[in-house]
């Protein structure tokens, strides 16, 4: 293992993501997830949590994460899950 | 009349008399009454108040004299006078130079009153800290006629009053002997007089109050308090004596222990963690050690944060104490910036790829640890701190590696003397950071009386940006011949090799090295085995060799363990055709705390061996002797001979062994000089033959024995000097067999023991 | 020597004008030690600020620039108000300037002088040494954001994306008015790539695109449709 790939990003899972939901306060959702790694300014409501890590068995790379949207009021308003299908 | 009045008190004129230094522009723009103003008392002796405070002037006064237009301003101040020289006289505890530093009075300054106070307390501050109780200080004024005077500052020192008796009251468990051997403070006794710790210190006086309770604590005094610390002077001011007066309470045994609050990643992990053990004694160290290992250990999980109190519970009856360690993992903390600073030359990305923990991923403590220690084993690293602070957000940390940097180029040259060389020159360039990148490149040369060698190697430890390093090295040498050996040797050659680390202990390596050596004759009587191997030679050898190396510092090791196994097999190219292998063990065991004292047992072995009928060349059989083998010996010291000829032609098996005992000198507290206590043994066998036409065929066999087991012992100064390592040994043997060659003072630059 | 019993009043000015004298022939490193007396033996004269200041500029053309440094930072401590203050700030920005290595190693000169010149701008807006700070500035925040730029690209080569993506964000939030912002914008349109985020990288490249339509970084970033 002359190369140990490093586990970036938030640590997410399939629980953690399950808990969020539209509607849901910015604040909840930190405290689920933790603030997101990613500092992206595109969006001024739109944050990403991605999580790039090394799959036990299969030994590739796995990347996962949730796109978020905040409507003005800081809810969310809109999810987009990746990379949690096929995992747990 | 009114405004007739009123003009007769306006100021219409300001002048100054009296001052000699002071500008009168200064005392002007000093005051705050200007021309013009109406004279009234109390702004007046609101600005004498002013020109006081300036520490000019010894004393002010102001006059006016009414005239029909108005008032004539006068003021008068009377200089402090200005110091023209200033010489000291008295203090040899410091030196001018020093004193000087810290004082107010200086040559051109004023000698006012309040700057000769504040440097007889500087003065006296610094004198009573070194213990000079009796010093006395005199300001001597001998004024000129241009208003300056000349100071002379007159001291008697008087000498140390030292600690003469420490006393203990109330400590019925533990003996006076035993607290007095624990704190720092010291009755003057005879060993004292090289150390100053019989010389009162406040601070070290304060601390002595902390290692009683440290001591205690340890034994399992958890109540333990310390009354009252008593200092009392004797009437002639000659010596001290120190009493403590201590409650000790009972010895508390640990009766539980427990882990509790956010048990991460799980309960029996951190419960193994703990070293205070159910029943035994309790003790603050082991607690603190617990306390550290559990944090650390949560920290793993991503919480930097992580604390960890324990909860103590006392049972006074039957003297237990359980022990809960409750556990706040706080946020799970995430690195986002790692900000290198420090490295003036160093490319921050070669000192980022020593980094475990990398930006924009969750923290890790055991990843900032492995950092820190690949950062100070680098070659261009002397010092690392690494710290974090608050980033952006609460679960955001970031991370600042404050490195200093290491010398890393230099040019050691230096003479060498031995039997065999004679006087040795060698010159060596070496850099270990070229452009910044972290390429280590050298070029070596030697010259002696029978080797010149000229070797070259550039090595890049991150090879194509892999963590895989990858060296190429050249060399040419050329030996004469030697007292026993009597042929000559050039070699030129080259190769290139890879280090692959597969943990951060354990690493491959597997090089490919080329040379082609020509033999040649210089007197005719020598042995048929040196004649069998005359002329041109090419070997072409694969090595291969799997290390674990834990050690703490490559140079001045005082940690951690080297094991090497080395295979190479002679015959891809060249003409010879052998394999060798290698096994190496050395290990460092600290004795004490400081890792002053370390213990260190090395043990090789060696075999090696022709095949498809084929001889190891003459310059790879075995000899010991010397330093980095059985000290004691010259070089080719010890090693298989001709009978007829005496020629050292070498064994192919070998094994040695050394135990060196490394200690610290008393004199010399200048870091990296060590000295060395060591017992060495080895020997060389095997067997050797050649057939030569004209000559008779000629067989050397020598079976391993312990009675041939040469041994030595002796004492050695190593120094790791800013331009390598340095050492001067001496060695004499103990048991040797006949035909062994012997040197007992020995002198090495750049090798290490 | 001789001067020393002139009536101390006068010889300050002689003293001071020959001290100009030799910084014009460039006897600098002279000069900065002759005037270190200067304060003590005319403690009161109108020529010791005078002085004080000349001998930063001596420190600092002898290259002294440890010296050079608590020189002007006493100056300023001591006459905050001096009418030529902001001369003693202009020159303790250009002496950390002067110790700036490359974007590559230790950026603390750089950012000692950004925050000296940014001090300079603010309290003297007017004086023509703030003007020449404004140009030094610029250069000074382009190695900062190279530096950003290339420890993102070591990220982005040992495929960290994340952190990549953040170093290059930075460019953008910090540094948009430097050279580097160009390819900054390019290399986190990648990052986003790399981490199967093509929304967030398109819209990335039609920045780029948009802002920067005719540089070379533009053309690269098509691919990011």
């Amino acid at each position: 293992c002359m190369y140990e790939p490093i586990h970036q990003g938030n640590r997410l899972s399939a629980e953690k993501s399950a808990q969020i939901f539209e509607g849901m306060t910015k604040f909840k959702v930190e405290q689920a997830l933790g603030t997101p790694m990613l500092n992206s300014t595109l969006h001024p409501n739109r944050v990403t949590y991605y999580e790039e890590f090394e799959d036990e068995e299969s030994g590739d790379m796995k990347k996962r994460g949730l796109e978020i949207t905040y409507d003005g009021a800081l809810r969310v308003q809109h999810i987009r899950r990746f990379g949690f299908e096929d995992s747990e | 009349a009114e405004d007739n009045q009123q003009t007769a008190s306006r100021i219409i004129s300001i002048d100054v008399q009296g001052n000699r230094f002071v500008e009168k522009e200064t005392i002007l723009d000093k005051m705050t009454i200007k021309v013009g103003d109406s004279l009234d008392r109390r702004k007046i002796s609101k600005n004498i108040r002013r020109l006081h405070r300036t520490g000019f002037f010894s004393d002010v006064r102001f006059t006016g004299t009414r005239t029909a237009q108005g008032i004539h301003f006068v003021c008068h101040v009377k200089e402090f006078p200005l110091i023209a020289s200033l010489k000291m006289q008295g203090n040899d505890e410091h030196t001018t130079k020093d004193l000087q530093l810290r004082m107010k009075l200086k040559p051109g300054r004023v000698f006012s009153p309040k700057n000769k106070t504040a440097d007889r307390n500087t003065l006296l501050k610094g004198y009573l800290k070194d213990g000079f109780y009796q010093v006395a200080i005199h300001f001597i004024t001998t004024p000129r006629d241009d208003g300056r005077v000349d100071l002379v500052v007159k001291i008697d020192e008087g000498n140390v009053t030292r600690i003469s008796r420490v006393r203990f009251i109330g400590n019925k468990a533990i003996s006076s002997g035993v607290l007095r051997e624990e704190i720092a403070s010291r009755q003057s006794d005879l060993p004292s007089w090289i150390s100053d710790r019989d010389v009162f210190d406040q601070k070290r006086f304060a601390a002595d109050s902390q290692m009683l309770q440290q001591y205690y604590m340890d034994q399992g005094y958890l109540d333990m308090k310390i009354e009252s610390m008593h200092l009392a002077m004797s009437s002639d001011k000659k010596s001290f004596d120190l009493s403590f007066s201590v409650f000790e309470g009972p010895q508390y045994t640990v009766s539980k222990i427990d882990v509790q609050g956010d048990l991460v990643p799980d309960k029996e992990t951190l419960k193994e963690l703990i070293s205070m053990k159910e029943g035994r004694t309790y003790s603050l160290t082991a607690m603190s050690e617990s306390i550290a290992a559990i944090t650390g250990r949560v920290g793993d999980e991503g919480y930097a944060f992580a604390s960890v109190t324990p909860l103590m519970k006392r049972n006074i009856e039957d003297r237990t104490v359980s022990i809960s360690f409750e556990v706040e993992k706080g946020e799970e903390a995430y690195v986002e910036r790692i900000e290198v600073v420090g490295n003036e030359k160093t490319d921050d990305s070669v000192v980022r790829r020593e980094l475990k923990q990398a930006e924009g991923a969750r923290y890790s403590g055991t990843q900032v640890e492995q950092s820190k220690k690949n950062l100070s084993r680098s070659a261009f690293v002397e010092d690392v701190r690494v710290s974090l602070d608050k980033a952006s957000s609460g679960d955001k940390v970031n991370m600042n590696v404050n490195l200093t940097e290491r010398k890393t180029g230099s040019i050691t040259g230096g003479i060498g003397y031995s039997q065999i060389e004679k006087v040795t020159f060698h010159a060596k360039i070496q850099e270990n950071n070229l452009f910044g990148k972290g390429y280590q490149a050298s070029l070596n040369g030697e010259y002696g009386a029978v080797t010149q060698n000229i070797t070259t190697s550039l090595t890049d430890p991150y090879f194509l940006g892999l963590n895989m390093s990858a060296t190429v090295n050249g060399f040419k040498t050329k030996t004469d011949p030697q007292t026993t050996t009597t042929y000559q040797m050039e070699t030129i050659g080259g190769g290139f090799g890879f280090g692959i680390p597969i943990t951060p202990e354990l690493s491959y390596g597997i090089s490919y090295q080329y040379k082609r050596s020509d033999l040649s004759l210089t007197n005719t009587t020598i042995s048929p085995i040196t004649l069998s191997q005359l002329g041109r030679q090419t070997t072409g050898e694969v090595t291969q060799n799997l290390t674990w190396d834990s050690r703490d510092r490559l140079l001045g090791t005082t940690e951690g363990q080297m094991h090497q196994l080395h295979v190479g097999a002679a015959g891809l190219g060249g003409s010879d055709k052998f394999y060798e292998v290698k096994l190496t063990n050395k290990a460092y065991f600290p004795i004490d705390e400081k890792h002053r004292f370390v213990l260190n047992p090395i043990f090789e072995a060696g075999y090696i061996s022709g095949y498809s009928n084929l001889d190891v060349p003459l310059y790879r059989r075995y000899s010991l002797g010397g330093s980095g083998s059985v000290r004691g010996f010259d070089s080719l010291g010890i090693s298989l001979r001709d009978p007829n000829t005496g020629e050292a032609v070498g064994g192919d098996k070998k094994f040695n062994a050394s135990l060196n005992l490394f200690f610290p000198l008393p004199f010399v507290k200048q870091s990296g000089i060590r000295g060395v206590a060591f017992v060495d043994a080895g020997t060389v066998w095997g067997s050797v033959s050649a057939t030569v036409t004209g000559l008779a065929p000629i067989n050397i066999t020598e079976a391993f024995s312990l009675s041939r087991l040469r041994s030595s012992a002796g004492l050695g100064i190593e120094w790791m000097s800013p331009v390598g390592p340095i050492g001067l040994l001496w060695a004499i043997p103990i048991r040797t067999v006949s035909g062994d060659v012997q040197r007992n003072l020995e002198f090495m630059m750049g090798g290490s023991f | 020597c001789a001067k020393d019993e002139l009536a101390p009043g006068a010889g300050a000015k002689d003293e001071y004008a020959d001290a100009k004298r030799l910084l014009g022939k460039g006897e600098y490193g002279t000069v900065a030690m002759r005037l270190d007396k200067f304060s003590s033996k005319y403690p009161y004269s109108k020529y010791t600020t005078k002085a004080e200041l000349l001998r930063v500029f001596a420190a600092y053309k002898n290259k002294e620039y440890i010296l050079s440094e608590t020189l002007a930072t006493t100056f300023i401590a001591r006459h905050p108000k001096h009418r030529n203050v902001d001369y003693a700030k202009y020159m303790l920005a250009m002496t950390h300037l002067r110790q700036t290595g490359s974007p590559s190693t230790d950026t603390t000169q750089t950012k000692n002088a950004i925050k000296i010149f940014n001090q300079l701008l603010n309290e003297h807006p007017n004086s023509d040494y703030a003007s020449r700070g404004k140009k030094h500035l610029q250069k000074l925040y382009t190695t900062l954001a190279k530096h950003e730029l290339e420890v993102g690209k070591y990220y982005f080569d040992e495929d960290l994306y994340v952190a990549a993506a953040n170093r290059f964000q930075t460019v953008v939030e910090k540094y948009q008015t430097t050279s580097a912002i160009e390819e900054a914008l390019y290399l986190l349109a990648a990052s986003y790539a790399e981490m199967g985020l093509s929304k967030d990288a398109s819209q990335t490249a039609r920045l780029l695109r948009h802002n920067y339509p005719n540089s070379s970084w533009s053309d690269k970033a098509s691919s990011f449709r």
